[in-house]
């Protein structure tokens, strides 16, 4: 027999259960302390919206003025919509809440920035009011309303700045999304704006209680 | 990062990259898939050659319940971290030291902490949803490229740092402790150690991963790249390699799937690795048959 295939002999000590559990507690004591000094450092940052919000949104008070009138107008013209869809079972065609005056879709002899080309555009249960500026450089606007489908249970989530309930109880999903040039929105139906270059516009931020 | 996203949203604009690429949300899902296959791809020929499919999906459960945790103590709704990181981490600890002392197979008592953390995540989920509306927390079920952030990227890019620089360090150890458990004891590497080293490893990989695949299907990509390069390779350098190669096409596929029928990233990742996976078995069954074919021709000569 060669020296190299002399067998030799190797001790292997395994630690007892107690000795493990020790060194286990003593990990997760570490682990512990880690996430705390990370969440007293996370959460001691006052920017708390800023923070929930993901890449595609951002909180009204961050736009320009124009930007504000304009998501204001919107939300306004969402309540009147929103009434007219209660009482009438369908949601009110451009030209009819022009007609009453209804901003932003009614004409603003006031106005100094771009007109906009606002159409209803609805498919199954997607609906998007939808403006188009007639110059460049203006961003384009969008009101996307999603009706629950039929026949599913009633939404059990509470009422935000995304989900409104009507008089009869159907709870909507309804966002407000802007898009930077929006000579080059498409003027088809946004059924995932996100995926498409908008930016989704917050009053307070998403998930919260108002 | 704004400068480097309009460089490259110009350059898919002149036609020199794809026209998807304007979108800053695409180019942080490239550069994500860039890292992710190589440390999930690294890591699946381990995972499967050690057992642990079932434990992985394990912890992608116990993920849910660390971001309803990290909600709950008000972490941000699009990086609740603590809670994950430290809720998964000691549910780790606790499972690999239960399996080890155990005397029921491992996968009963896997089944225990997955059944245990769901119920649990769950039940939290609907106090999270007194706070947050629950479509909140759907991303991190289902996993969204539109979620992840400039934040979520680095983190991302860390982590794969670090668990390449480790398991490159102790990968010889890692493999025959996983083929041979008391010949890897006997050449020195520490069992028990290294068993907690790679769950951990393991653990971390998949908490960084969950924006992008989901907590539902994160497994898959752990385990079935490995799965598909078993069908094809040939010794253990080509087992890790098909690995990495089938989790990035599956990442790159996943990718342009999801962009352009608009379905969440997680389950078009799937779907891309599940295609590979019974490629690569056709491939393998061909090259079986062509063997056989081939074996009596050699033998009459």
């Amino acid at each position: 027999m060669t020296p190299a295939a002399v067998p030799r002999r190797v001790a292997v000590e395994l630690l007892s259960t107690q000795q493990e559990l020790v060194h286990i507690i003593r990990v997760a004591v570490l682990i512990v302390l880690g996430v705390w000094l990370y969440l007293a450092s996370a959460l001691g940052d006052t920017s708390a919206t800023r923070k929930n919000l993901l890449p595609y949104q951002t909180v009204i008070q961050n736009r320009p003025d124009a930007d504000q009138r304009m998501f204001r107008e919107l939300q306004e013209a969402l309540l009147e919509a929103e009434r007219e869809r209660s009482t009438d079972g369908t949601w009110p065609e451009v030209p009819a809440l022009a007609d009453q005056g209804i901003p932003p879709f009614a004409i603003d002899p006031t106005a100094k920035n771009a007109a906009f080309r606002w159409q209803l555009l609805k498919s199954g249960t997607l609906v998007n009011y939808l403006g188009i500026p007639d110059r460049a450089g203006v961003p384009a606007w969008l009101l996307l309303v999603q009706e629950p489908d039929p026949g599913v249970p009633p939404d059990q989530n509470f009422e935000d700045e995304e989900h409104n309930k009507l008089l009869d109880g159907t709870m909507l999903h309804v966002s407000t999304w802007t898009y930077a040039d929006g000579t080059h929105a498409s003027g088809k139906i946004v059924r995932l704006p996100q995926a498409e270059g908008w930016t989704q516009i917050y009053a307070i931020g998403p998930g919260r209680k108002p | 990062m704004t400068g480097f996203y309009t460089w490259i949203a110009e350059l898919a604009q002149r036609g020199v990259l794809p026209s998807d690429f304007q979108y800053p949300f695409l180019i942080r899902g490239f550069f994500c898939v860039l890292v992710l296959a190589p440390m999930l791809g690294g890591l699946s020929h381990l995972v499967v050659t050690r057992r642990m499919a079932f434990f992985s999906a394990a912890l992608g459960q116990a993920a849910l319940t660390g971001v309803a945790i990290g909600l709950l103590i008000g972490e941000p709704l699009n990086a609740p971290y603590g809670g994950m990181f430290g809720f998964c981490l000691l549910a780790t600890l606790a499972m690999v030291f239960v399996k080890r002392h155990a005397t029921l197979p491992p996968d009963t008592l896997i089944g225990v902490f997955h059944a245990l953390t769901l119920g649990l995540g769950l039940c939290l989920l609907v106090a999270v949803t007194r706070q947050f509306n629950v479509h909140q927390v759907e991303s991190v079920l289902f996993g969204s490229l539109l979620t992840v952030t400039d934040g979520d990227l680095a983190l991302l890019v860390g982590v794969g740092i670090l668990v390449f620089a480790l398991l490159v360090f102790q990968y010889n150890r890692l493999l025959m402790d996983s083929l041979n458990p008391p010949l890897a004891s006997i050449a020195g590497g520490n069992s028990a150690f290294l068993e907690y080293f790679f769950a951990i490893l393991l653990t971390v990989s998949i908490i960084v991963s969950l924006k992008i695949i989901g907590a539902l299907l994160v497994e898959a990509l752990i385990v079935v790249p490995a799965a598909a390069a078993r069908n094809v390779a040939r010794g253990t350098r080509n087992y890790l390699a098909w690995s990495v190669v089938v989790a990035f096409l599956a990442g790159v596929g996943g990718l342009v799937i999801s962009t352009k029928l608009l379905v969440p990233t997680g389950g078009a990742v799937v779907l891309a690795v599940s295609g590979i996976f019974f490629v690569t078995m056709a491939i393998s069954r061909v090259a079986a048959g062509f063997s056989r074919l081939n074996a009596p021709e050699r033998g009459s000569h």
